[in-house]
């Protein structure tokens, strides 16, 4: 009698979760890092906007990875239904780390929020395109935005936007990845 | 056609939650880009929006690539916006369609895999050549690109959670006469 073998998807989607998360913080940070250095141009168009789209395209790989990973370890069979599982726990995983670290980081760069909330601000400030009342109120906006960086109700609200966030698109992709790269069960067939 | 739909969404071997949750995502994506103009007067009001702080992790949000109503933009670029609008749309038409759509498991299975990497290709060179500045192309173009590429995303993924319904003889042996 074959020993019953616990498929956990704990440790892929984990490890998935560690390596995109980590990944998604990284090109947050140097897309920051980006508007931070460059001339105020007046678009929105800065590189943390760059960095949140390159982010989220290499963040909806994380699910396939996850669905990689377990595959590696317990074999092809699997049902499309632990493929969605395996990425949405590797898509809340991602929100947390990369939160986590975001946190973090302005404690390595002790003046990274205040350039960055400056830099944002000198974008606004060169927008012709907006009337100067409603330019204000975007500077305010994002002026109560970073001075709250470490507020809790922020960090609650940035991290509830990631989970569901990433945790929905890595559910697809992970579907995806279960049908593309896994193999059903006897019973689906 | 909609009663075998329903027969097929509520066979057995189908995961209707799962579908139930992809049709739920796929609203959702559509629903954030969709309602700022019709909840915000102004653009100060669409950037503080909770559907742009949703948006922005998977969009760039540029005002001018985006689609304005009452010149409010969308939650999403053009582009974005034709992914979404299109994954959801073909999605739900697909799903509606299953009892013909699963005839052409074969053609899809062949055809769709490709169809959806040429339209990857197709938004990441359109995309990488506008940010780098070689050409630029219009919101029109960019949504219909959008459009391309998340048509054929929604049709793999009705193809992905109606695996069982292989073949017209499958669909007959199942549920009972094809429709004609």
């Amino acid at each position: 009698m074959e020993p019953i073998q616990n498929k956990s998807i704990w440790n892929a989607s984990g490890m998935a979760g560690l390596i995109f998360g980590f990944l998604v913080f990284l090109i947050t940070i140097i897309g920051s890092y980006i508007t931070i250095n460059s001339e105020p141009t007046g678009s929105l168009f800065g590189g943390t906007m760059i960095a949140s789209t390159v982010g989220c395209l290499v963040g909806i790989f994380g699910g396939v990875m996850g669905v990689k990973l377990y595959i590696n370890q317990f074999g092809k069979e699997l049902k499309i239904g632990k493929g969605a599982v395996i990425g949405l726990a590797t898509g809340i995983f991602m929100a947390i780390i990369s939160q986590v670290l975001s946190l973090l980081w302005p404690l390595i760069d002790g003046s990274f929020v205040n350039n960055l909330m400056e830099a944002m601000i000198a974008n606004i400030e060169l927008m012709e395109q907006l009337p100067s009342g409603q330019k204000q109120e975007m500077i305010d906006a994002t002026y109560t935005q970073m001075q709250n960086y470490y507020a809790a109700g922020t960090i609650i609200k940035n991290l509830l936007i990631g989970v569901v966030m990433f945790g929905l698109l890595n559910m697809l992709s992970g579907m995806l990845a279960a049908k593309l790269m896994g193999e059903a069960p006897a019973e689906e067939l | 056609m909609l009663f075998m739909t329903i027969r097929i969404l509520n066979s057995p071997g189908d995961p209707q939650p799962l579908w139930l949750l992809t049709f739920f995502v796929t609203f959702l994506l559509v629903f954030l880009i969709w309602s700022p103009p019709f909840m915000y007067d102004t653009i100060p009001g669409w950037y503080q929006s909770w559907q742009k702080a949703f948006m922005s992790l998977m969009c760039h949000q540029q005002v001018a690539r985006s689609i304005q109503i009452r010149d409010v933009p969308l939650a999403a670029c053009s582009r974005c916006t034709g992914i979404f609008t299109a994954l959801f749309a073909s999605f739900a038409v697909s799903t509606l369609l299953l009892p013909i759509f699963s005839s052409f498991q074969i053609l899809v299975k062949r055809y769709i895999i490709k169809i959806f990497w040429f339209g990857l290709l197709i938004n990441l060179l359109d995309g990488m050549a506008n940010l780098f500045q070689l050409w630029q192309t219009s919101n029109v173009a960019r949504l219909l690109f959008g459009l391309f590429w998340g048509l054929s995303l929604g049709i793999l993924l009705t193809a992905t959670l109606h695996t069982h319904c292989k073949s017209k003889k499958n669909i007959e042996k199942n549920y009972g006469t094809h429709p004609k």
